[in-house]
């Protein structure tokens, strides 16, 4: 199977401080992959070097079989969103008009908003289940419907790669497996090849094919979930003493903390 | 009202005002112009008649100034506001108006210019020097592009160091004070045809080029890293919006003198109408800014009998309780 993402030796370092050293990886396609670690690991960096965010210092991050850099911003954006960790929109803002930001790479100033634009953030709205809700304000919504909105705007992007920062950062636990399930069924109705950064590693391993594990500035692991996580790896990953149990629902490894 | 409704409507209504101060404007003053004599002065000219010239050579042009600097001032405040994320940015804060100072004290003192005509030049030259340094230490450019926050910082040390420098001279040269602290209250009282002309093409290229950085920086309300996401080259961005705003102040210092309030005020007054849609917030502040420059300057021939107080003066008069007034209401869409 061949990868459209992968990165090849990518190294990042900002001054003297290493945060990623040489890391070569295919980012499996049409797959939720999660990308977790301690605090400071290089979770986000990573990410953002896959969005094109940042110029890694060596090496490089492979789009369709060509560097990513080398690539025209645009182009890059149709194929790639990202929601990034500090999404911000003013509370002034109606769901609609972010909705629409996404269809930013797609438009020129010769060629204007047209019907098929106005069809494609319709739906987008409609799949993150915020139909009626086009005219309020994001100031007025919950923080889960406010990141609904802030998925939607990606799906608008139209992009096959939608890598997502700490999407479920400020939610209460409802609405971080609300989102996560989102994220899920988006995935498979899409066929998304699906990136993001987790903090919590039982909600990761609930809603990822796979995982790529951080850990001094390396990958530490890389595999399925119910293949990588055990208490050894958890113990190198986190520095943690737990246990793992299966969770009773899925069977999959579910970490306990001692 | 809706939103909507609001916002379709506050453009024609501000419009329709601002045409009806423009047209007060050559009705009044010192001395005033009956309304037949305003038509037979633009449709049938007599070079013998008093009220035709009055209104040819003074009020045409004093009106016009006003239009497009007020109007340019409040574009350029919606784009500075817009970009740096910050409620009290002004255009001033670029070094603009303390560029165009020194530029004018440096000319009287060395070359002897008073009359206003020929302070136009010096000041824009000042303004443009002032702009390229300030661009410069803003890191315009550094491969991400200008970051606002430096180039406020920027621009503030610039400003400080050419206000130090323009008082050097002021202490040094008494004509330069002299004229100097004429200029520094900004107006449109004086200003010619022929010196509006001038400055036109600066405003030519600053206006579409304004509207132009309107649009591109829609994206850039939602983050940095998101609108570079969604392909927008921020740097690109950011340099096309710094150039329009440094084009449409430089043009108005040089024309006007540094008028002070009009960049800050309007956007605030405009985004209860326009909501966050930065685009429609230009417009509105365009059109605004036109609106409170014209009545400033209109307003400044009624204050004192006998004599015109300038429109700077009258602006910043009502500047400052208008921004009191708005931040003890807090009615200003947050950025």
């Amino acid at each position: 199977m061949t990868h459209r993402l992968l990165t090849e030796n990518l190294s990042l370092s900002y001054g003297k401080t290493t945060v990623l050293d040489d890391i070569s990886t295919p980012v499996p396609s049409g797959k939720v992959t999660s990308i977790v670690g301690a605090n400071a690991c290089g979770k986000s960096t990573f990410l953002r070097c896959l969005a094109r965010l940042l110029k890694p210092t060596a090496g490089q991050v492979i789009l369709d079989g060509t560097s990513i850099h080398k690539q025209n911003t645009r182009d890059v954006a149709r194929k790639i969103a990202l929601l990034p960790q500090s999404a911000a929109a003013p509370d002034g803002m109606r769901v609609l008009d972010l909705v629409k930001q996404g269809r930013t790479p797609h438009q020129s100033p010769l060629n204007q908003w047209s019907l098929a634009d106005q069809e494609i953030v319709s739906s987008a709205i409609a799949k993150v289940g915020l139909s009626g809700f086009e005219e309020r304000l994001l100031g007025d919504l919950s923080g889960g419907q406010r990141q609904r909105a802030w998925i939607a705007m990606s799906l608008a992007q139209d992009s096959d790669i939608l890598l997502l920062d700490e999407p479920t950062t400020y939610l209460d636990l409802t609405h971080q497996i609300e989102i996560l399930q989102l994220v899920r069924d988006l995935q498979e109705h899409r066929n998304l090849t699906v990136v993001m950064v987790l903090h919590d590693i039982n909600l990761a391993t609930r809603f990822s094919d796979n995982l790529i594990a951080l850990k001094d500035q390396r990958i530490l692991l890389h595999g399925r979930p119910e293949d990588v996580i055990s208490e050894s790896a958890i113990a190198a990953i986190y520095g943690l003493q737990c246990s793992v149990i299966a969770d009773p629902h899925t069977g999959l490894p579910h970490v306990i903390p001692r | 009202m809706t939103g909507a409704a609001r916002s379709s409507l506050v453009l024609p209504v501000g419009l329709a005002i601002t045409m009806l101060l423009a047209i007060l404007s050559l009705r009044f003053g010192l001395r005033d112009i009956a309304w037949p004599e305003i038509w037979n002065a633009l449709f049938a000219f007599d070079p013998m008649n008093a009220d035709h010239i009055t209104l040819r050579e003074l009020r045409l042009s004093r009106v016009t100034a006003a239009l497009i600097g007020g109007a340019a001032l409040g574009l350029a405040g919606a784009l500075m506001q817009a970009m740096t994320r910050n409620p009290l940015a002004d255009p001033g804060l670029l070094g603009v108006n303390g560029g165009a100072a020194i530029g004018v004290v440096i000319s009287i003192w060395i070359l002897g210019a008073s009359a206003q005509a020929a302070l136009i030049a010096p000041a824009l030259i000042g303004a443009g020097i002032a702009a390229v340094l300030v661009l410069v230490l803003g890191g315009a450019a550094h491969r991400s592009g200008p970051d606002p926050t430096r180039l406020v910082l920027a621009g503030a040390a610039l400003s400080a160091l050419f206000l130090a420098l323009t008082w050097a001279v002021l202490l040094m040269s008494r004509e330069a004070l002299d004229v100097f602290r004429f200029w520094v209250l900004g107006g449109f009282t004086g200003i010619s045809m022929t010196q509006v002309m001038a400055v036109l093409p600066v405003y030519a290229v600053g206006f579409p080029l304004a509207f132009l950085a309107a649009r591109l920086l829609s994206p850039l309300i939602l983050g940095d890293d998101a609108a570079r996401a969604l392909g927008v080259r921020v740097w690109l961005v950011r340099l096309i919006c710094v150039g329009a705003v440094v084009l449409l102040c430089g043009a108005t210092v040089s024309l006007a003198g540094p008028i002070a309030f009009v960049g800050l005020l309007v956007p605030h007054l405009v985004r209860p109408f326009t909501g966050v849609s930065i685009p429609k917030l230009a417009l509105g502040s365009t059109i605004l800014g036109a609106c409170l420059a014209t009545f400033a300057d209109l307003a400044g021939r009624f204050l004192l009998p006998g004599r015109e107080v300038e429109a700077g003066v009258v602006i910043a008069m009502i500047g400052g309780p208008a921004l009191v007034i708005l931040v003890r209401r807090r009615q200003e869409v947050p950025l």
